[in-house]
C-alpha cells in the first residue's frame, strides 16, 4: 500500500519540466535571432573549411538555424562540384 | 563618499520590481547606510506607495533634471528610517523627459552624499529602460519562476552585457515552496542553469508583502515574515555578508505531508 502511493506521488506529472525544457529553446532561439549578424561572419568559416575538401559552388549555399521538435538545428545546404583528391589522400 | 549605484530591471512588469527596489533600499537603511531610492518610471510612478511617501511629494524627477527645483527639495525623506530618500517619477511627463546624459549627471552629485543609489528601472527595454541603465555600476534583475519573466530576464541581461555592466545579480520573487516541492514551479537550480548571472536573493509569495503594501510600510521592517527576512539578507549579501538563502524549495501542501508520511523527503522553512 504504502510502496504504491510512494509510486502514484512520484510519477505525478511535473508541468516545471515541460517550463524548463521549453525555455531552453525560446532563450536559445531567442539569442539567435539576436545574434543573426553573426550569421554572416560563420557562413564564411564554414565555406573556408568545407573549401579544403571539396570544391562547392558559393552562389547556391543556404545556410538557416530551424526548429525541429524539441531541439534546435543548423541547416546548410552546400551543392558540392567537385572532391579535391589531395585532401583526401593526405 | 563614492556611492555605489545599482539599477533594479526586469524586462517583463508585474513581477515585482518597485517591491524589491523599496524593501532593498530600505534594508540597506535599516543597517545604517544612507541609501537614495529613485523611481525612473515616468508617467506610471509607483515606488512612492510602497514607501508610503506618496503624500509627501512636490517636485519630481523631471524638476530635478529639468533645474525647476533644487537637488535635495526633490528628496523625500522616508518615514521609518532616518538614512533613506526618494526621488520619486514625474506622473505628468513621459519617458523622453529625462536623457541618459541627465541620469550621469545626478548620479555623479548624489554619489558624494549617499552610500547606495537604487535606481528603479521602468519595465520594457526601450528608452526608459536606456536612462535607467545608463548611470548604474551594477543591474540587479527581478524575475519570477515563470517562462515569459524568465525570457524578458534573458532579453535585458543581453541588452546589460551590450552596455558593458558586470554580471547581473538575479532576485527570484514569488518561490512557492509547495509548487516548487510537487514539480510545479521551476527552482532556483533550474532558473539559475538557464541564466547568465549570480543569485542575490531568493523572495517567497507571500501574503505580508500585500500587507506591507497596503498600508505603506515596507515587509523589510517586519521582522516576523520570511519574505521580510528575504529582503534583510538580500540587504546583507550587498554590503558583502555571506548570508545562507532561505530554503525556498520543501513545501507545506498535503502532498509533501503525504510524501514524508510515506518517507520522501520533506521539511520545514530552513536555510538552504
Ligand atoms: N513576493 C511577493 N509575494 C506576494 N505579492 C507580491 C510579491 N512581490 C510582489 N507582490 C505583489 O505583486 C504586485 C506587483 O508588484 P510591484 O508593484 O512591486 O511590481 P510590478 O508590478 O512588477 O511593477 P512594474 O511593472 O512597474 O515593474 C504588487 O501588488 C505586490 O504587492
Amino acid at each position: 500500500m504504502i510502496d504504491l502511493l510512494r509510486w502514484a506521488l512520484q510519477r505525478q506529472e511535473r508541468s516545471k519540466d515541460a517550463a524548463r525544457q521549453r525555455l531552453q529553446l525560446i532563450l536559445v532561439m531567442d539569442r539567435v535571432g539576436l545574434a543573426k549578424e553573426h550569421m554572416e561572419a560563420m557562413k564564411a568559416d564554414i565555406i573556408r573549411a568545407v573549401s579544403k575538401y571539396m570544391v562547392v559552388d558559393h552562389e547556391s549555399i543556404e545556410m538557416d538555424m530551424k526548429r525541429s521538435g524539441d531541439s534546435l538545428v543548423l541547416v546548410s545546404n552546400i551543392q558540392v562540384k567537385d572532391i579535391i583528391r589531395a585532401a583526401i589522400t593526405e | 563618499m563614492a556611492g555605489k549605484t545599482f539599477v533594479v530591471t526586469s524586462g517583463k512588469g508585474g513581477v515585482g520590481k518597485p517591491t524589491a527596489t523599496a524593501n532593498i533600499g530600505a534594508g540597506l537603511a535599516l543597517r545604517g547606510k544612507r541609501v537614495i531610492v529613485i523611481d525612473t518610471d515616468i508617467g506610471l510612478r509607483n515606488l512612492d506607495v510602497v514607501l508610503g511617501l506618496e503624500n509627501r511629494i512636490v517636485y519630481d524627477l523631471v524638476d530635478v533634471v529639468e533645474g525647476n527645483c533644487k537637488l535635495n527639495q526633490a528628496m523625500i525623506r522616508d518615514k521609518h528610517t532616518n538614512e533613506l530618500y526618494l526621488i520619486p517619477a514625474a506622473q505628468t511627463r513621459d519617458k523622453s523627459a529625462v536623457k541618459p546624459d541627465q541620469m550621469k549627471n545626478l548620479r555623479d552629485h548624489l554619489k558624494e552624499e549617499f552610500e547606495y543609489i537604487i535606481i528603479d528601472c521602468p519595465a520594457g527595454i526601450e528608452q526608459g529602460f536606456q536612462n535607467a541603465i545608463a548611470a548604474a555600476d551594477r543591474a540587479i534583475v527581478v524575475t519570477t519562476p515563470e517562462v515569459s519573466a524568465i525570457r524578458d530576464a534573458d532579453r535585458v541581461i543581453g541588452l546589460l552585457e551590450a552596455a558593458e555592466l558586470p554580471i547581473p545579480d538575479l532576485v527570484i520573487n514569488r518561490l512557492r515552496p509547495g509548487m516548487i516541492k510537487q514539480g510545479d514551479m521551476m527552482d532556483k537550480k533550474d532558473i539559475l542553469e538557464l541564466l547568465s548571472v549570480q543569485l542575490l536573493g531568493l523572495v517567497p509569495d507571500d501574503e505580508h508583502i500585500i500587507v506591507a503594501t497596503n498600508k505603506g510600510v515596507p515587509v523589510v521592517h517586519d521582522s516576523r515574515s520570511m519574505s521580510g527576512e528575504a529582503f534583510r539578507r538580500i540587504a546583507s549579501r550587498i554590503e558583502g555578508e555571506d548570508r545562507p538563502f532561505l530554503n525556498l524549495e520543501n513545501g507545506h501542501g498535503v502532498f509533501s505531508k503525504l510524501r514524508k508520511f510515506v518517507g520522501l523527503k520533506g521539511g520545514d522553512f530552513t536555510d538552504d
